[in-house]
């Protein structure tokens, strides 16, 4: 490996002292010889591949938990396929000298890693100790290992893998304390109807008010996907009260909201990414999407990729302007499902921004609010939470009259 | 239909009929506009509204009314459909793409 990356950067420095066989190929930090459980139960070395983010050749926070790997499929000590670590078959991370065979998915509770040190002991021991077990003595060249070879579990780091499974399993979570106004309510046995995997794509001002919606059910996971900064001005779209220490953190949004709503419960994933071609297969493992962005022609990807794999889905949008009389305009939820897919998507502007005074970019809080609410509640008579006898195609809701329309599915 | 957005404010409810065919004043996102027709369809308003939209896009408008027909004074014009329109009509069309 070239000199300067390891000596120029502290966490790739300090994994050379512990042990750990690093190189640079391109933009990829290759980790070799990691011990891990194979197929049968057999001890084996692999490679980890992680995209590293340099900046002037010194490493920066890694922007992804994402990494790829070479080697088998890595499974337990008792013989089980490793599904909280193992993602899927087919690693993200290839070039021509690297051809990798799975991909992983494992991050500290609400944040990303901070360094690549965080990131490749974490891994390396949630694999290191399989191997362990069953090869005693195997993890204790690397300088993480205690007296006894063991090696300790990485502080304060919980993994919450991403298994990109639909199947309950890693990744679940649930309340921090009982959802006692569902036990009052006697729903308890409604809320069962909700426990999917959700994603949200945007976390805007509606998508933001979709999050603590969804966060209140019973859902097992909730993936929020969104590249943006969380900033003054969100502040005034979003539930809650940001302080100005939030306002100024200069936090992703999905690491901000994660932060705030794991107070209450766990299982929220945060994907500091903006969903197009290249990495719309993260969204293969939801069992429901809703889509809150602006980006209009954004959406395609998004939407193609969602079809495909048949994971219904509902976009929202506004359309608001502000006149002489006051603000005019529109809130549209739009729902597509396996038998409607097409047909919901000609509902949906996916062109570039209007440019005319009428078409500004208008939003309110309470609007923002309005318009997540009729999605969640949709969503919840999609899965018969609330008793519906129709299959939604696209709702509208006019602001000056508040009367709304609703297309349905014959 | 006519466009003649810079054209002065009709006079009250004046209805103009020329060729058997009635022309009304309706205002579409707050311009003026005389159409002569006695329905609107979805299309149209998309026209009168953002006369720059691709056709493909403009079917995803939304557009809603009021001050229509006394049995429909309000509502929603529905996607590719019509609305049977009266003089002074206001119609909002709307591009649902902000969150």
């Amino acid at each position: 490996m070239s000199a300067s990356p390891t000596s120029r950067s502290p966490d790739l420095a300090r994994l050379v002292e512990e042990g750990y066989d690093l190189s640079l190929l391109g933009g990829l930090l290759l980790v070799r010889r990691l011990p891990y459980v194979g197929p049968f139960r057999q001890v084996r070395e692999g490679v980890l591949v992680v995209p590293l983010n340099l900046r002037g050749d010194v490493t920066t926070a890694p922007r992804t938990h994402l990494v790829s790997w070479i080697g088998k499929t890595p499974h337990t000590a008792e013989g089980e396929r490793f599904s909280a670590v193992v993602w899927k078959s087919g690693g993200m991370h290839t070039s021509a000298l690297v051809e990798t065979t799975h991909t992983f998915c494992v991050r500290p509770p609400g944040r990303e890693f901070h360094d690549y040190h965080e990131l490749v002991t974490t891994y390396a021991t949630l694999l290191g100790t399989h191997a362990e077990r069953l090869s005693p003595g195997v993890m204790a060249r690397f300088g993480d290992a205690d007296a006894t070879g063991r090696t300790r579990a990485p502080a304060a780091v919980g993994p919450q893998p991403w298994t990109g499974s639909r199947r309950r399993g890693a990744g679940d979570g649930g309340p921090r304390y009982a959802d006692t106004a569902s036990s009052r309510a006697g729903i308890d046995g409604l809320n069962a109807r909700l426990s999917e995997t959700v994603g949200i794509i945007g976390l805007g001002g509606t998508g933001s008010h979709v999050l603590d919606l969804v966060v209140k059910t019973a859902v097992r996971a909730i993936h929020l996907f969104d590249a943006d900064t969380f900033e003054q001005h969100n502040a005034f779209r979003s539930p809650g009260a940001a302080s100005l220490a939030d306002v100024s953190a200069g936090r992703r949004k999905v690491d901000h909201f994660a932060r705030v709503y794991s107070a209450m419960r766990t299982g929220i994933v945060p994907h500091a990414v903006r969903i197009d071609e290249r990495n719309a297969h993260l969204l293969d493992g939801l069992g429901f999407c809703f889509v809150c962005i602006d980006d209009a022609p954004g959406k395609a990807p998004i939407l193609d990729r969602l079809s495909s794999a048949s994971i219904p889905w509902i976009d929202v949008g506004m359309g608001l302007a502000a006149t002489p009389d006051g603000i005019v305009g529109a809130l549209r939820t739009t729902v597509g499902t396996p038998t409607s897919f097409d047909e919901a998507r000609r509902r949906i502007p996916t062109g570039p921004p209007v440019r005319d005074d009428y078409a500004l970019n208008v939003q309110t809080g309470d609007l923002n609010a309005l318009n997540a609410a009729l999605a969640v509640v949709e969503w919840k008579r999609m899965r018969g939470f609330y008793a519906s006898d129709r299959t939604a195609l696209n709702s509208v809701l006019i602001v000056g009259d508040g009367l709304s329309s609703t297309e349905t599915l014959p | 239909m006519t466009n003649e957005n810079n054209e002065p404010a009709t006079t009250g409810r004046e209805l103009v009929t020329t060729n058997d065919r009635t022309v009304r004043t309706i205002v579409v996102n707050g311009r003026e506009h005389r159409f002569a027709d006695d329905r609107i369809g979805h299309d149209q308003l998309a026209r009168l509204a953002f006369p720059t939209l691709a056709e493909r896009e403009s079917r995803s408008l939304v557009a809603s009314f009021g001050g229509g027909p006394a049995d429909h004074e309000r509502g929603v014009v529905p996607f590719g459909g019509t609305v049977e329109i009266a003089q002074g009509q206001r119609f909002n069309v709307c591009v649902t793409d902000k969150s």
